[in-house]
């Protein structure tokens, strides 16, 4: 079981990045993260780098399971990290970063030792 | 049915819905629950908790046959249709040999009974509690109870079919599918239940579509059955030869004959499949002139249904069918598609994740009733503030909300309680064991005509949680070994069943607690707007639904 | 619709249930209300999109398993896979057509057409 969580803990950290990342870049989140309304550029740059982060993660799921097996598994952890980043929203959208920044701490951690 | 296309959708949409529910909601609880069937089965053997886990080793494969085929020899009576020897799988890690008995009259299949070996081979557990275990839930998933299974099959596709329509309008109607993505305003009245609604169907999405459909595509063949018809000629045979070509249709003839010795097939399979895992071994009609032997792959993880075997003559050894190795377009699609439902193929990360959809797809079911209950009492609100009763089709619907919503968490978890309290020698102990779910659902139902309100909820939702959170201590208080035993022996399947038990049991627990908390700030209080939550803005679908509900009304 | 809550109609029409005219004249006055020709038109979309989409649905299957250029087994799957998405599209149409007899109408002739073809294909 071991061998098996630990590439996945990092997929599901990839797509908690990328999908707060999606949420940072609506208006209304964003607000409520940051108490200011974002630029537009700001707005652009995040879809980007979300959009990015998501297909990043997928290949790294196929790779680490086989595109069948992997594409599967996307699918659930992606809406298990949607689940996480609406919760975090909804009960103190302050913490995003933080969670922001555990995530992506955790991913690059997790996917070097796992050698994705 | 309306003047436009998107409220014609959202009227279907709500009535779609809304008719089989409750329904549906027992089909997906059960669904999600039988991804962990075996897991389920084996918490309900208490029994074999003890003593009997072994990994699959190839260089034990030639003893253990042999035990088995001696063991089958000895024990088993002579009227029996089949031997069955299991191997050890990372899910069910236990040598088991069993014999099928023929079906007794008005029945479709005989009897099985299981003998499992002990791991250091000192002797075989012969004595286990009857249970249907995991099983259980996976029948009730398509066959429902208490009613002949093709009956039930029909509701269910009916009701399945209905779920897709649900589905494909609320997709079209449901205009802000990203926008309102990560939405969610707690604490906003029915704001927050349409919410609730939208992140549990649109978050697990892809998954809600996959298994109904998939859904609909494993009993395709009941449903519409009239293109074998048409394709075939009326030949219904050489359709299901077609589909599966390893299919049984030779009958015993009723001579004796000596039965090959098992494991002298070995260097044969070994030729054939390399080392590729062996996940069972039928004999049917051992020591018949017509006996066969059928040889089963463990696929591991490949995402197919498609089962690999090979079938040998049981009196000549001679090799008689191997599975083909590639399949056509449409037949791998068909079972990929299969799997996809079944999700046979699924490691323990990945059943864990179906099954949080799974439950995402019972919070949704859930949540839209629910939501349809609350509109409706809002809009009656001034009649039932003047003292009338709300309308029979609002106390229906929350009266069903109660008893589905809160019972059948509270039946599944009395059925283990059954499970584990009901003597182990009771006369049709795993028939009680079912109808115990059952009397606890029915027992919600009376509850609920008695009352509904949001204290009542409470109260239920506490008892369950409590009584789900305590499953851990039933287990250590009524089997060989607690939680942290299990933990030490590396018992993950059992560790696994009582963390989640006590992770629903909190969640129950939690909401009971919201729940206190809602009651306690009434300017919160979900079921009466208040002019606060009226002033927010309403999304379009919500002015949408609410009007095609007033019309439906009226 | 059974938890539609019951139009008060009902109470009415019982009330005149006494004597057969009124009760004739009471069956005519129900269906002259808005609220009935509602109540009408649902069941006739309903049963549209059930019976006349699911015939719709397995002709339309059956025709395709005698048309695509497959092996009869794998048309058959094929067919029979892609049934459920006529079906829904069938529903969903019979819902959504502007006339309310023009679901049972177009269903009907599609049946019809499938049907047709079939004999033909068959031979």
């Amino acid at each position: 079981m071991m061998p098996e969580i630990i590439p996945v803990l990092g997929i599901l950290g990839l797509s908690y990045l990328s999908l707060s990342l999606f949420a940072l870049a609506k208006f209304g989140h964003f607000k409520d993260v940051f108490n200011r309304p974002p630029a537009q550029w700001q707005s652009r740059l995040l879809t980007l780098f979300a959009w990015l982060l998501l297909i990043f993660s997928l290949s790294a799921c196929a790779n680490n399971q086989g595109w069948a097996y992997g594409s599967i598994l996307f699918m659930g952890v992606i809406s298990l990290a949607a689940m996480l980043v609406i919760l975090t929203l909804s009960y103190s959208p302050r913490h995003l970063p933080i969670g922001i920044v555990t995530g992506s701490v955790l991913t690059g951690g997790l996917i070097l030792s796992a050698g994705i | 049915m309306k003047e436009t296309f998107f409220r014609t959708l959202s009227w279907l949409h709500t009535w779609a819905g809304l008719l089989v529910c409750w329904v549906l909601l027992l089909i997906f609880f059960a669904g999600s629950l039988s991804y962990f069937r075996h897991e389920i089965t084996q918490w309900t053997e208490p029994e074999l908790h003890q003593g009997v886990y072994q990994d699959y080793q190839s260089s034990t494969l030639e003893s253990q046959l042999d035990k088995g085929q001696s063991y089958l020899e000895e024990h088993s009576p002579s009227s029996v249709q089949r031997w069955m020897i299991s191997f050890p799988t990372e899910r069910r890690p236990l040598l088991s040999f069993s014999w099928q008995l023929p079906p007794e009259k008005g029945q479709r299949r005989g009897k099985v009974e299981t003998h499992v070996a002990l791991a250091d081979n000192s002797g075989i557990i012969s004595e286990v509690r009857e249970s249907r275990g995991g099983n259980f839930f996976y029948r009730l998933h398509f066959d429902l109870h208490y009613m002949p299974a093709i009956t039930a099959r029909y509701i269910v596709g009916f009701c399945t079919m209905f779920m897709l329509i649900a589905l494909i309008s609320g997709i079209v109607i449901h205009k802000r599918i990203f926008k309102d993505l990560f939405s969610f305003r707690r604490d906003k009245g029915a704001r927050s239940w349409l919410d609730a609604h939208n992140v549990s169907s649109v978050i697990a999405l892809p998954y809600h579509i996959m298994i109904t459909y998939t859904g609909l595509i494993t009993l395709m063949l009941l449903y519409i059955p009239w293109t074998v018809n048409t394709a075939y000629s009326g030949d219904n045979q050489a359709f299901l030869q077609d589909l599966n070509p390893d299919r049984q249709t030779e009958k015993a003839t009723g001579i004796a004959a000596t039965q090959v010795q098992l494991s002298q097939l070995l260097p044969q399979i070994k030729a054939t499949w390399g080392d590729a895992p062996i996940k069972q071994v039928i004999i049917s009609f051992p020591k018949d002139q017509n006996s066969q032997i059928t040889f089963y792959q463990n696929m591991g993880k490949d995402v197919t249904d498609k089962a690999n075997i090979l079938i040998f003559s049981g009196t000549t050894g001679e090799l008689k069918y191997a599975s083909p190795h590639g399949a056509s377009g449409a037949l791998a699609t068909y079972d990929t598609m299969m799997s996809l439902h079944t999700a046979r193929f699924a490691g323990p990360l990945l059943r864990i994740l179906f099954f949080f959809c799974g439950l995402l797809g019972c919070a949704m079911v859930a949540t839209g009733t629910l939501m349809w209950a609350i509109r409706i009492r809002q809009k009656q609100q001034k009649l039932i503030d003047k003292g009338e009763k709300p309308s029979l089709g609002l106390r229906l619907v929350e009266g069903l909300n109660f008893m589905f919503i809160i019972g059948l968490p509270l039946g599944t978890v009395a059925f283990f309680y059954a499970n584990r309290v009901l003597p182990a020698h009771l006369i049709g102990r795993a028939e009680w064991e079912v109808h115990s779910l059952f009397i606890a659902l029915i027992a919600m139902g009376i509850w609920a005509i008695f009352g509904r309100s949001r204290r009542h909820w409470q109260m239920a939702l506490m008892i369950t949680g409590i009584l789900c959170c305590t499953l851990p201590m039933l287990n250590a208080l009524t089997s060989p070994h607690n939680i942290i035993d299990n933990i030490q022996s590396n018992q993950w399947a059992l560790v696994g069943f009582d963390l989640l038990a006590l992770l629903l049991g909190g969640i129950m627990l939690f909401a009971s607690q919201k729940l206190t908390l809602i009651t306690k700030a009434p300017a919160k209080y979900p079921k009466r707007p208040t002019p606060n939550s009226q002033n927010t803005p309403k999304s379009s679908i919500t002015t949408e639904l609410s009007s095609s509900l007033e019309e439906a009304k009226s | 619709m059974p938890n539609m809550p019951a139009p008060d109609t009902s109470a009415h029409s019982s009330n005149t249930q006494m004597r057969s005219p009124v009760f004739l004249s009471g069956i005519v006055q129900w269906f002259k209300q808005e609220q009935s020709v509602y109540a009408v038109k649902v069941f006739v979309r309903a049963s549209a999109a059930m019976l006349a989409g699911y015939i719709a649905a397995a002709t339309l299957a059956c025709l395709l398993t005698l048309i695509l250029p497959m092996p009869r087994f794998e048309s058959t799957l094929t067919a029979n896979m892609l049934s459920f998405l006529f079906y829904a599209i069938a529903i969903i149409y019979a819902f959504c057509v502007r006339k309310t007899w023009h679901a049972w109408r177009d269903l009907g002739l599609v049946s019809l057409l499938c049907f047709g073809l079939i004999k033909v294909c068959g031979q």
